[in-house]
């Protein structure tokens, strides 16, 4: 049944040309927001998502950390095609989908799936789980009706539910079960790549360990790439094997995960990693922020910093750093930094 | 004869239900030191929150508590609303998750400073005016003359929590309640927030009880840390002494679901935890706990101190078995 599914997917013309063929590549793709200004004044906008480039290969876990507003969950979004892209270009398995027509857009969204961070918002109070987890194959015809159920059940059981919560409402369940629901939800059209945007920060962290684990045994079964949107760095390094670090709009810097959290390169992961609190690897008088950092907010993607968007919050800044944007570069074997120091 | 500045003694909450009272923080008993960082971890509905607000007696209606808070030696359960308004923000403060919702919309953040000194102290408005500039720059906002006139809206998250905490040391209270301060802040944010925190500690001499659900928070800031589960202690100890020799297997389990390296899995605890009027008899975590024999449905163990300042509630570590 699986098989069937995936013959249907939309690029099986173009698989069989290219097996290394990245299976999400996303092309300086821009997302800017307008902003309302006063009449007369000129347009403003708000650069959600300003050139950003990366592949994510099959059968991998690819993170994006970094603060609020730094444009992750755009992304996120920018990828589902729930929001349009202001610039740039997406291809999925070579496939340039940036612009496809609805039928297409419709077999694409079997192939990417995506799981909220708020599971109170993004199941459907008046709807039971039973018709939640049946409506996509209702939609998409992949099962004939009789076995609509069957496979529900089995979805359920897989994410580690019972039957019982067929007839029941999300209010029903807490936090950490409709977060198994959610998931459930993604995993109904076999997808290929499911884009996680924060799935585990509204749980407990008892809750976050269980659908981490979760999370992982289904990799396993069903070799399902995962993007993996956090700002939780413990997690981070423990999920994933690529990760880019994003500020305001940007890569900042990308690497193998492993790479990234032994030596940081650019000084704002540097303070990102500095500024997580660890269990007793540090004491308690650890320098993450310097005097410097005080005075310093995330500044608002509005009114974005002229040079490096990260140079007032910078210790290691000189001349030419507010004035010319870094670009996104090999630095040396192949880990990639944004910083005018490399 | 010394004394903690705060004793809580036996303190149970209690919600007001259809059925009857439902106990949901049961027996708690802790102390907080003079100046010390005293962490309070849990998962939500544990009862962390609860003991905060009776601590200022600021809990819901519908809810009441039980058995003795002594601060300085005043049991602050039997005073009455007058001489409790005397202490709330005077000598105790809080600061809370989400600095939006706590700080008032249409009020610049400067008069909202003020009326916290012009409730306490009989000061002109001008010397309020001196002193609330002085604060901010005490919990280090830039351009302090200028940012009194600002709304909350137009500040970041980490800087209304600056100004919450502002507001909270304006009388330079001795005992700071920190209820969840940086759950809502980026981890930039929440750095220099602890930072902020810890700094005006040792400035002011002020004991903080930090609640929070972030262990390795706690591993970093506090002196001394109470485990809760279900409205109890399930274990208090030093800070050194609690990450080094976790005993409680909930504390384990809690430690284990943190994810460490790459290869080594997770073990989280299975199960969720239950609501109150469903909690096992015995221990109440017995329903979760891998370890659990069959006596610890029996009998609720009691908070036993097991080496020096390090108490568990757990048959099995007791070694009240015979």
């Amino acid at each position: 049944m699986m098989n069937s599914q995936r013959e249907m997917n939309i690029t099986d013309t173009q698989t069989f040309q290219n097996f290394d063929a990245p299976l999400l590549k996303v092309d300086s793709i821009k997302k800017y927001f307008p902003v309302k200004t006063s009449v007369g004044k000129p347009q403003k906008w708000l650069k959600a998502v300003d050139g950003v480039n990366f592949e994510i290969k099959k059968d991998s876990v690819f993170a994006i950390v970094g603060e609020s507003g730094c444009g992750k969950s755009t992304i996120a979004r920018l990828i589902l095609k729930l929001l349009s892209l202001s610039g740039g270009k997406i291809f999925f398995k070579n496939k340039d989908v940036s612009n496809i027509s609805r039928d297409q857009l419709k077999q694409f969204r079997r192939s990417v799936q995506i799981i909220f961070q708020d599971p109170f918002a993004s199941l459907n109070p008046r709807m039971r789980i039973v018709d939640i987890l049946s409506e996509p194959f209702k939609i998409h015809k992949t099962v004939p009706k009789g076995e609509i159920k069957d496979r529900v059940v089995q979805l359920l059981q897989r994410v580690g539910l019972t039957a019982e919560a067929l007839n029941k409402y999300p209010h029903e369940f807490s936090g950490g079960q409709r977060q198994r629901i959610c998931i459930a939800r993604a995993l109904t059209m076999l997808p290929e790549l499911i884009v996680a945007d924060e799935p585990l920060s509204a749980l407990d962290v008892l809750i976050q360990a269980q659908i981490l684990n979760l999370l992982q045994d289904i990799r396993k079964e069903t070799s399902v790439s995962l993007i993996f949107i956090s700002h939780d760095l413990k997690v981070v390094r423990y999920l994933s094997d690529e990760v880019a670090v994003m500020y305001l709009g940007r890569i900042v810097e990308m690497a193998k995960t492993e790479d990234l959290f032994q030596s940081p390169k650019h000084p704002y992961t540097e303070l990102l990693l500095a500024s997580a609190p660890k269990i007793r690897a540090v004491s308690k008088h650890y320098a993450a922020s310097s005097e410097d950092n005080y005075q310093y907010d995330v500044p608002s993607p509005i009114d974005i910093p002229s040079g490096c968007p990260f140079h007032p919050r910078c210790s290691k800044r000189f001349g030419i750093c507010d004035k010319a944007v870094p670009e996104l570069k090999d630095i040396s074997g192949g880990r990639l930094a944004a910083c005018h120091l490399y | 004869m010394s004394f903690s500045l705060l004793d809580v003694n036996n303190l149970s909450v209690f919600f007001k239900t259809d059925k009857g009272h439902l106990k949901v923080v049961s027996d708690l008993s802790f102390n907080i030191e003079k100046s010390e960082v005293f962490g309070l971890v849990g998962e939500s509905g544990c009862g962390k929150s609860l003991t905060a607000l009776s601590i200022l007696r600021i809990l819901p209606p519908n809810s009441f508590a039980d058995g003795k808070i002594l601060f300085n030696k005043k049991n602050l359960l039997s005073l009455n609303e007058a001489e409790m308004r005397q202490i709330r923000g005077r000598d105790i403060s809080i600061i809370f998750q989400e600095p939006m919702t706590s700080l008032n919309p249409v009020l610049t953040v400067g008069r909202q400073i003020a009326e916290a000194l012009t409730a306490h102290f009989d000061i002109s408005q001008k010397e309020a005016t001196s002193r609330t500039i002085e604060l901010l720059r005490a919990v280090k906002i830039p351009s302090p003359e200028l940012k009194i006139k600002d709304y909350p809206h137009q500040m970041s998250g980490g800087m209304r929590q600056r100004v919450m905490i502002a507001i909270a040391i304006a009388c330079n209270p001795s005992l700071l309640i920190a209820d969840e301060p940086t759950t809502a802040l980026d981890v930039t944010i929440q750095a220099q927030i602890l930072e902020l925190l810890q700094g005006l500690r040792k400035e002011r001499q002020m004991a903080v009880l930090l609640i929070t659900h972030d262990l390795s928070i706690i591993s970093e800031q506090a002196d001394r840390v109470a485990i809760m589960y279900a409205g109890r202690i399930m274990e208090l100890a030093n800070t050194d002494e609690l990450f080094s020799n976790p005993l409680h297997p909930y504390t384990v389990g809690l430690l284990e679901s943190l994810p460490v390296a790459k290869g080594i899995s997770l073990k989280p605890i299975h199960g969720f935890v239950p609501s109150p009027e469903n909690f096992p008899k015995g221990c109440k975590f017995s329903d979760r706990c891998h370890q659990a024999i069959e006596e610890c449905s029996l009998a609720e163990p009691e908070l036993v101190e097991i080496s020096e300042k390090h108490f568990v509630r757990c048959i099995l570590i007791n070694g009240v078995l015979e």
